[in-house]
């Protein structure tokens, strides 16, 4: 009776992944988006406070009729801002928060102006996301470590064509903080 | 008469599932690391196993696609793509079972593909199935 797994078969198959192994490999050294063979996910690049320059440089993307950059001339990816990083932007109105958990923790409170796109169920609001501008900072946050709904759904963003995506890692955790401390800044806003 | 129908319907079969692998890989090659952040989506494996697999699986799906469309390691290569089809029902269905809303990665990535859900999981259970026929006839052939 003839097997059902020669070892033909087996040794083809091995072969096959070896070869796409070597060849995989050799190019991703080379690939300008490569992956980095890594145990951990790729840090994701810190805002410096010199990116929020008054004039915001390379946000302004209106290249005759295309409202999209060149892909050459984005970033590696969304970027991380801290509490006060936030603050400025949201005061200058150079910024959108985008809060990623679901409405129930939304409307149990969330950042002055912020709106809610909950990543779970993303699918459900591709309007909302088609009417984000391109032109402000959309910075997506969640509660805080170890939540990564932020992280996720500026990857979401950015794969869709934001450019100017940040993430708020810290989160309402710290935003609750910070509110508590100084006076003057934008309060969380409580559901009534 | 009736091998030489199952010949041309395995044939045809060879095409089609070669070409979807092919025309999969494409865009998963172009960009790894998009691909890499579309596994990573599924939160099912550690980092290390998601690099690895953003870097090594699209070439395998080319050459597995490219063997079948040639005649060539006919075995091998179905037998390769019956087990990722396999991983793929198990990974598109735990992420439907988990309620994630995520991009595929199946053909295209970094959001550009359409969303995880029961028609994809269809899609690769007859990409399963073709892949399971190629198998049993080229072993019978060889």
């Amino acid at each position: 009776m003839r097997k059902l797994f020669p070892k033909a078969a087996l040794i083809e198959a091995l072969m096959i992944t070896v070869i796409a192994a070597i060849i995989g490999l050799g190019v991703n050294v080379v690939h300008p988006k490569r992956v980095s063979i890594s145990t951990k996910r790729p840090p994701i690049v810190a805002a410096n406070d010199s990116v929020f320059a008054e004039e915001l440089p390379g946000v302004a993307f209106s290249r005759g009729n295309n409202p999209l950059p060149n892909l050459q001339e984005r970033q590696n990816g969304p970027i991380t801002v801290n509490t006060n990083q936030v603050r400025r932007l949201m005061a200058g109105g150079k910024a959108i928060a985008i809060d990623a958990r679901n409405q129930d923790e939304f409307e149990s409170g969330h950042i002055l102006g912020a709106i809610n796109l909950p990543f779970e169920s993303i699918s459900a609001y591709r309007e909302r996301v088609n009417s984000l501008p391109h032109d402000k900072w959309l910075i997506c946050y969640c509660d805080g470590p170890p939540c990564d709904l932020g992280e996720l759904l500026a990857s979401e963003l950015w794969n869709a064509g934001f450019s100017t995506v940040a993430i708020y890692q810290e989160g309402m955790d710290a935003w609750r903080k910070s509110n508590a401390i100084e006076k003057g800044v934008e309060k969380t806003d409580h559901a009534k | 008469m009736q091998n030489k129908n199952v010949r041309w319907i395995v044939l045809l079969l060879r095409m089609l599932v070669g070409s979807v692998f092919v025309y999969a890989a494409i865009g998963k090659i172009w960009n790894p690391q998009g691909f890499a952040n579309d596994i990573d989506n599924y939160r099912m494996l550690p980092y290390l196993l998601v690099s690895v697999m953003a870097t090594v699986l699209p070439w395998l799906e080319l050459l597995c696609g490219f063997f079948l469309i040639f005649g060539k390691w006919l075995r091998g290569s179905s037998l390769i793509i019956i087990v990722m089809n396999l991983i793929f029902i198990v990974a598109i269905g735990s992420a439907i079972a988990r309620g994630l809303d995520i991009t595929c990665g199946c053909f295209s990535v970094s959001g550009e593909g359409t969303k995880v859900g029961v028609m994809r999981l269809v899609e690769d259970i007859l990409l399963l199935g073709a892949a399971v026929v190629i198998y049993l006839r080229a072993n019978v052939d060889d």
